[in-house]
């Protein structure tokens, strides 16, 4: 009977270390497989905590970076709330969930760019038009792109002595709030820097105006032992690479990459080809993820190529290839409705012009199963 | 009748067609199909040219990198000669053996490293002692690695006010003779650079002295329009790349790469892992070939990411990738001993330590085996 027991409790325990080792040797591919999407409106807080649960969880995501912007109830500025935007109680919830499910959260707010969108300015430059780092620059009454005055989106002016204070009181809210060790600047597709007009910055090397403000959110951070994540486009020779001025840098930014610290995390988007840019990262002494869109056949090429990499690499530059990220673009309404099949109003956009069953949820599916098959083997 | 020609030469000008857009399209994939080796004794030179109609030219190598340095018969500075080196006509032989299966040769001296070998200093050291980047680290008796001066290869200074007409003289001497477009400057594994008991080099950014030296041989190659090739070792950074202090810089020298004129050509070579550092040349903006040697494993996963990288770049990256070259790091004599299967003490030396299957001959055929089967399936 006692050696009945022990053998029962030798084989638990061997599975248990079993498993244990398999879980492990499962992580070692990718060290993120991470998820990117808008925070939910209130009222879609439990459907998204749903869909955690029922679809993040299962495909073992283990990051999941939400662009909340505005739509946070902020205490410290309460004038830069969207109307309608997430209590403290919503947030709590997505925390609990993502935290019973070892998920890590990691806030967006965007840094620099991406101050407007459309004709529309956000609530930053609406209450601080001061910031604004091209106030001559008149926000047109219908949109349209390309424009004269290249407008995408606005910036704020990285050298105003006002700026900081305003930008991180909202940052380590939203940090504090979602109990986060990682903030995630956004920083990408800045078109608008050291403007020629802009009484502080002009003449200013852009590279070095954009290292200086990464650097000094980065250093923000690190204060409170937080991580700093950003997209990776201005970090790349746009017209060397020929990746052109969304997913590469046309006004010189490119060089920052000499000049930021290294423990910035590098999510390196691209969604049409399976560009090779995460080696140039990772061998400049960054961690990067490859973070593809709505492109199913090329998230499968980056995902076969992060472990590629990996499996080639020295010790040293291992731990750089930190793995993938799911991007949507869409609402968090709209890309639960699309991965369930239904497609409205809310969604549609997110769909390939060239192909409809090119969509950021197909792409989502097709890239955690081969994260899978990868790992399985 | 007179359809019939007509249909004759139609179908005749349609397969020329065929023909000429087949090799356009078959010289895409790898631009450069390269091998370099040393060039050969005067007693050699009949067998290697035999050896380049045989095997060289029907695996469709386009460019051929010899490693002469003093091995030359130099009218310029006749005292730098090695004692035995090929004459003109010598040279003349491998020109038109080269020319005829459309090979272009790309001579290299090393400039700056590599001005000695062991316990032994090179021709331009023994005769300009002056050049001396580290006058004061001597020679041991008995050399062995490492050792306490971290004495690898002596290097000149690039500093010394006499040092380029010298190496200017040969260089031109040498492409002259070789009747080449490009020249191979070496500049791998420079350890001794920007020696803090230099008068002229010390304190002096070291990137910016590697960077310095490049331009300098650069803009002199091209007044006669004369490309330049380098090892891309000193580009990388060592550390944070774990490639180590051969395979890549530990004495700052990376950044050299934002300092130098883009149209240097980088022989990025790597032996025992398929690193990925093509990219990074590419993206810098740099034609980049990837070099291996005696692992034909490597060999053959280096060619398909070649490929690979190019397959998926975009139209300004792909010219980047410029393609493969194969390395010996021998004498031909004991390549071709060794490739033939006989195991002299030429060929014995080169084999790897660790597998006696992994050759620098062996690798030559996996290579050019795997780089005509991509080929293929890249014109399908």
């Amino acid at each position: 009977m006692k050696s009945k027991y022990i053998t029962l409790i030798v084989t638990l325990l061997l599975l248990k270390t079993f498993s244990v080792y398999s879980q492990e040797s499962r992580e070692k591919i990718f060290q993120v497989k991470g998820f990117c999407i808008s925070a939910p409106k209130p009222t879609g807080v439990d459907r998204f905590v749903k869909f955690i649960n029922e679809e993040l969880a299962p495909r073992e995501v283990n990051t999941l970076v939400l662009l909340v912007g505005y739509n946070y109830q902020y205490k410290s500025y309460p004038q830069l709330r969207d109307s309608g935007a997430l209590s403290k109680k919503d947030v709590r919830k997505i925390v609990a969930a993502c935290k019973k499910k070892n998920i890590r959260i990691i806030p967006d707010i965007n840094l620099i760019g991406h101050q407007s969108g459309g004709n529309k300015l956000n609530k930053l430059l609406t209450h601080f038009p001061q910031f604004d780092e091209t106030p001559h620059i008149q926000i047109p009454e219908k949109y349209v792109w390309p424009n004269k005055d290249g407008l995408y989106c606005k910036s704020y002016c990285p050298l105003h002595p006002d700026l900081h204070k305003v930008i991180f009181a909202v940052v380590d809210e939203l940090c504090d709030v979602f109990e986060a060790d990682a903030f995630h600047a956004g920083m990408d597709e800045i078109f608008y820097l050291g403007d020629d007009k802009c009484p502080r910055c002009k003449g200013i090397d852009k590279a070095k105006l954009f290292a200086d403000e990464v650097t000094m959110v980065r250093n923000h951070l690190k204060e409170k032992n937080r991580e700093l994540w950003i997209w990776a486009d201005r970090l790349i020779d746009g017209r060397a690479t020929g990746v052109g001025f969304w997913e590469g840098s046309y006004n010189y930014t490119y060089r920052a990459i000499d000049m930021i610290p290294k423990d910035i995390v590098m999510c390196d988007w691209h969604y049409e080809r399976p560009d090779q840019t995460a080696i140039y990262f990772a061998m400049n002494g960054f961690r990067v993820i490859t973070c593809p869109w709505r492109t199913p056949s090329t998230a499968v090429i980056q995902t076969d190529d992060m472990a590629r990499w990996i499996k080639y690499a020295t010790p040293e530059m291992k731990p750089k290839y930190y793995g993938m990220m799911q991007t949507c673009w869409t609402s968090t309404e709209g890309f639960i409705d699309g991965f369930y099949g239904t497609i409205s109003e809310k969604n549609q956009k997110a769909v390939h012009p060239e192909n409809s069953e090119y969509s950021p949820w197909a792409t989502f599916k097709a890239m955690y199963q081969r994260i899978d098959e990868l790992e399985e083997e | 009748m007179k359809s019939k020609n007509l249909f004759l030469l139609m179908a005749g000008l349609i397969l020329l067609m065929q023909t000429i857009s087949a090799q356009g399209s078959s010289d895409t994939l790898f631009k450069i199909k390269g091998f370099c080796i040393g060039a050969p004794k005067t007693s050699d030179v009949d067998r290697f040219i035999k050896f380049i109609d045989e095997e060289l030219a029907t695996r469709g190598v386009n460019t051929l990198v010899l490693l002469v340095d003093y091995n030359y018969q130099f009218e310029s500075y006749p005292q730098l000669r090695d004692s035995g080196a090929l004459s003109k006509s010598d040279v003349r032989k491998m020109v038109v053996a080269c020319r005829k299966h459309n090979i272009r040769i790309v001579p290299q001296i090393n400039l700056l490293g590599h001005q000695s070998w062991a316990n032994d200093p090179g021709q331009l050291m023994e005769e300009f002692p002056e050049f001396d980047e580290t006058p004061h680290v001597k020679f041991p008796e008995k050399y062995v690695w490492p050792n306490e001066d971290g004495l690898y290869c002596k290097s000149y200074c690039p500093l010394h006010p006499d040092v380029h007409k010298v190496v200017f003289a040969i260089v031109d001497e040498l492409c002259d003779a070789y009747e080449t477009d490009a020249f191979h400057a070496g500049m791998d594994e420079i350890f001794y650079l920007g020696d803090d008991k230099c008068p002229r080099c010390k304190g002096i950014d070291k990137a910016e002295l590697f960077a310095g030296e490049i331009r300098k041989i650069k803009a002199h190659l091209d007044n006669k329009n004369r490309e330049l090739w380098i090892w891309g070792d000193r580009l990388i950074d060592g550390r944070t790349t774990g490639l180590g202090f051969w395979e890549a810089s530990y004495n700052y020298t990376y950044r050299a790469i934002d300092m130098i004129p883009k149209d240097v050509v980088i022989c990025d070579w790597h032996y025992e892992r398929p690193d990925q550092t093509p990219v990074y040349f590419a993206m810098k903006g740099f034609r980049v070939m990837t070099c291996p040697w005696r692992t034909p494993a490597t060999a053959v996963i280096q060619a398909e990411d070649m490929a690979k990288f190019k397959k998926y770049a975009t139209p300004e990256m792909k010219p980047k990738y410029f393609g493969m070259m194969q390395t010996t790091w021998m004498d031909p004599a004991g390549f071709m001993d060794g490739f033939y299967g006989k195991m002299s003490e030429g060929a014995k030396g080169a084999v790897h330590p660790k597998n006696p299957e992994n050759t620098p001959w062996d690798t030559f055929r996996a290579l050019y085996k795997r780089m005509d089967e991509l080929e293929k399936t890249n014109n399908e």
